[in-house]
């Protein structure tokens, strides 16, 4: 059984290093461990400011998950372990 | 300053410490802090790209404006209200040449008022634009496109509209483009007044490749050819159906194509049944921009039908309706053609003129029906009898010509009127009447009456005439040379006849004198014909005709008057001369001859009847002897003079001189002339003399040519003289300066 695709938003800031980084270990890790059952929003804070804003984001790059309670990992996501794990719980 | 510069200088370490930590603590692993307000604090690395981003940005703007400029369409942005936000060049550009002042070009202002506002001719296609563009506005419709016509007195212009829905971060919005599509536009006219034309046009229109493969037709081809539009496309055609060419008409037309680019006939073609129609076609071909052929186009209408009329006209112009033969025209057409190929073969050619006798009874008494049935049974008669290459004609009532050409000789065509004559005297059965008719012809033959047409016919006609005259039922061919003969004549005598009233005959005056004085006792008038184109002429040229035709009295008239007159004109200068005139003996016979005289001379009062002579030829008087005698008593009786002409030449017989009551004889000139040389004629000239003498006449002798003549004929007794040697026949006017100076050119006088 398949279960609940996993919703991610990664804020990030334009093509800054880290955010760069961030939108690339996100895919590879979210290509590994959740094949075909996962959705990322890429929003950039210099496309669109108000939905930082309005989504309480205060750093950059930053990944939230639409889990509740919702699940925040902020940097580069370059500790693929960390992350997976973080994301596993909100899976489960 | 210094304090401020130093504190500042502080608070930005604090910053880069702050920044440090924040490093420090996120392990370097984000971009941009956020504060709560929304107040982004970026790292120098985000900073970075920041710069980067805006900068192309920059670019990109720069980039799009510069298309959006090269763009000739006038394009402006609206915002949501429809309020002009920017514009390009193009729209600046054309603002200005359109001499808008508005300095803005229009931004600020409201494109769907503007379109609110409009007036006149453009109200209907500006409230299309502003509902249009309404409905992209408020996202409506996906876009909006409309041609519209933007015409100023010296330019046709249209445009089109187009819009299309702007929205930039929540705004709606909408770009406006107008495009000038004046060009396309007079060519979509152009094409569609061009193809109108194809379509409707009721001449056949084929438009070929430079192979002559058909690219299109017109409906009125189909029409016209009966071939359909698919069956001829791709087939390639010959200008001209083969079997129909005329020979070399496909050369020319290529020739006149290839120097003159067009060419226009008659020809033959065939339709898809295969009937043949005639058709005016013109070619043109038509040469791309360098000139190479691209193109033939062929039109073409139907002229059938006004051919055959052309052709029914045609045959009612030239033929008798009731008997359906050719009428006057087309035999005198023919005529003219026979008249050719008679010269030409060297054969005879007859013109028979037919008028039929006794044909009005025939209408007047059975009615007109009857009498048409008559005519055309004549007319099959004559056609049964013809040949092939004969005409028959009627040329109106009961008149018919034939038209008989290619005659061996005189016998043939005798044979063939014999025969005429008889089939047209055979009974002719109408409805129970029994007709009999018969013809009077008229017959003339070409080239022996080597005439035109016109007067052929006249001749024919004329012979005709003389048929009828003598008695009906008959032919009668004209005899050319007599015709000709009297007709010269008739001419010569008309000629003369206008010559009188030109007064173009002269009197000349040659002098008679007394031999041994060199007296001049008086002149003799002797006519001249000053001819406008032949020249002066003497009598032997005209006068032979004169005599015996009826204008002889007229011009022995007109010779007398000029005399008398001649004779005033000398008196009112002082001379009293005499004249004698030559009456001829139709004028001698005239009952009233001295009457006649006597009015010409009391025009005059101031003349003498004796001033005037008249002078008979012996062989005049000798005709109606008694009432000469008594015309020339009277004359006498009046003092006019009497002599007699060219004595001696006649038949000199001493009674009839006895009796004749003349004054004078004169010697004719023959026997004076030769007296000196013929010893015979010297004797004549004597007994003529001793004659005069023993009846009391005066003789004068003629031909004195020379002195040697004077002197012989004063030895002769012979008193009186006139000749070339005395002096010529002169004008009136030189008449008095030669009396003043003539007597010491007598030379036989000293």
């Amino acid at each position: 059984m398949k279960s609940e695709p996993l919703l991610l938003r990664l804020y990030i800031s334009g093509k800054a290093p880290n955010s760069l980084m961030a939108v690339k270990n996100l895919k590879v890790i979210c290509e590994a461990q959740f094949p075909d059952n996962y959705s990322i929003e890429v929003i950039d804070l210099f496309e669109q400011p108000y939905r930082a804003i309005e989504d309480g984001v205060m750093i950059t790059p930053m990944l939230m998950s639409s889990s509740s309670p919702p699940v925040s990992i902020i940097g580069d996501l370059s500790d693929t372990e960390g992350v997976i794990n973080a994301l596993m719980t909100t899976q489960q | 300053m210094t304090l401020l510069t130093d504190e500042i200088s502080e608070l930005i370490a604090q910053l880069r410490e702050i920044e440090s930590r924040i490093i420090e603590l996120t392990g370097g692993a984000i971009d941009t802090v956020i504060d709560k307000k929304g107040m982004p604090f970026m790292l120098t690395q985000a900073q970075n790209e920041l710069r980067q981003r805006a900068e192309i940005h920059r670019q990109y703007a720069e980039q799009q404006a510069a298309i959006l400029n090269a763009i000739p369409a006038h394009i402006t942005l609206l915002d949501g209200e429809g309020i002009l936000v920017d514009v390009n060049d193009a729209w600046r550009e054309y603002a200005e040449l359109n001499n808008n002042r508005d300095p803005a070009f229009g931004i600020g202002k409201n494109y769907l008022k503007t379109c609110q506002q409009a007036s006149g001719e453009s109200i209907h296609d500006a409230s299309l634009a502003e509902t249009g563009i309404r409905s992209v506005l408020i996202g409506e419709a996906p876009s909006f496109t409309m041609e519209y016509p933007c015409h100023s007195p010296t330019k046709q212009q249209w445009f089109r509209l187009m819009a299309a829905p702007l929205n930039t971060d929540g705004q709606h919005g909408a770009v406006v483009m107008h495009l000038d599509i004046t060009e396309r536009k007079l060519a979509d006219l152009e094409m569609q007044r061009a193809l109108s034309v194809f379509k409707s046009s009721s001449d056949g229109v084929l438009i070929a490749d430079a192979d002559l493969k058909v690219l299109d037709v017109n409906p009125a081809y189909a029409l016209i050819t009966g071939y359909e539009k698919n069956e001829i496309i791709a087939q390639t055609i010959n200008f001209v159906i083969t079997d129909l060419q005329i020979d070399g008409l496909e050369t020319k037309i290529q020739r006149a194509l290839n120097t003159e680019g067009f060419w226009r006939g008659e020809v033959r073609n065939r339709r898809k049944s295969g009937e043949v129609y005639i058709e005016n076609l013109s070619i043109s071909v038509v040469h791309d921009d360098l000139g190479q052929l691209i193109n033939y186009i062929l039109i073409f209408s139907d002229i059938t039908q006004s051919k055959t009329h052309e052709a029914e006209l045609d045959h009612v112009a030239n033929h008798d309706p009731l008997t359906g033969l050719p009428n006057r025209r087309l035999l005198t057409d023919r005529l003219q053609q026979a008249m050719l190929k008679a010269r030409r073969d060297k054969d005879l050619l007859a013109l028979c003129y037919i008028d039929l006798d006794n044909f009005k009874p025939i209408n007047d008494k059975l009615g007109h029906a009857i009498g048409d049935s008559v005519l055309i049974e004549v007319s099959k008669r004559l056609m049964l009898l013809l040949r092939d290459s004969d005409t028959v004609s009627r040329i109106g009532g009961d008149e018919f010509i034939l038209l008989l050409p290619g005659l061996k000789n005189q016998e043939e065509l005798h044979a063939l009127l014999d025969r005429l004559m008889s089939a047209l005297e055979a009974i002719i059965s109408i409805n129970d009447y029994t007709i009999k008719v018969s013809a009077s012809m008229g017959v003339v033959l070409f080239p022996d009456d080597d005439v035109d047409a016109d007067t052929l016919l006249r001749h024919a006609d004329q012979a005709m005439y003389i048929a009828k005259e003598s008695g009906r039922n008959q032919y009668h061919i004209y005899d050319s040379k007599l015709a000709k003969a009297i007709e010269s004549h008739n001419s010569f005598i008309d000629e003369i006849k206008h010559s009188l009233l030109a007064k173009e005959f002269v009197l000349f005056y040659q002098p008679k004198i007394k031999l041994n004085t060199g007296d001049v006792i008086g002149f003799e008038a002797l006519v001249r014909w000053q001819h406008p184109t032949r020249g002066l002429l003497s009598p032997a040229a005209f006068l032979p005709a004169i005599l015996g035709s009826n204008i002889e009295i007229l011009f022995g008239e007109y010779v007398m008057r000029s005399a008398i007159e001649q004779l005033n004109e000398w008196q009112l200068q002082g001379h009293r001369l005499q004249v004698s005139i030559n009456i001829s003996a139709n004028e001698l016979r005239q009952t009233n001859l001295v009457n006649h005289i006597n009015q010409q001379l009391q025009r005059f009062p101031a003349l003498m009847t004796k001033q005037l002579e008249i002078e008979l030829l012996e062989t005049a008087a000798v005709e109606d002897m008694a009432e000469v005698i008594a015309t020339l008593k009277q004359c006498r009786a009046e003092g006019i003079q009497v002599s007699l002409d060219d004595f001696g030449t006649g038949y000199s017989s001493l009674t009839i001189f006895r009796q004749l009551p003349v004054d004078i004889l004169k010697i004719d000139q023959s026997f004076v002339r030769n007296m000196l040389i013929d010893q015979n004629d010297q004797s004549i000239v004597e007994s003529v003399i001793s004659m005069a003498k023993a009846f009391d006449r005066t003789v004068i002798a003629e031909g004195v040519e020379t002195m040697a003549h004077a002197t012989r004929l004063i030895e002769l007794g012979c008193e009186f003289g006139q000749g070339y040697g005395i002096a010529k026949p002169m004008p009136a006017e030189l008449v008095l300066d030669w009396l003043a100076q003539s007597k010491p050119t007598f030379t036989w006088l000293a």
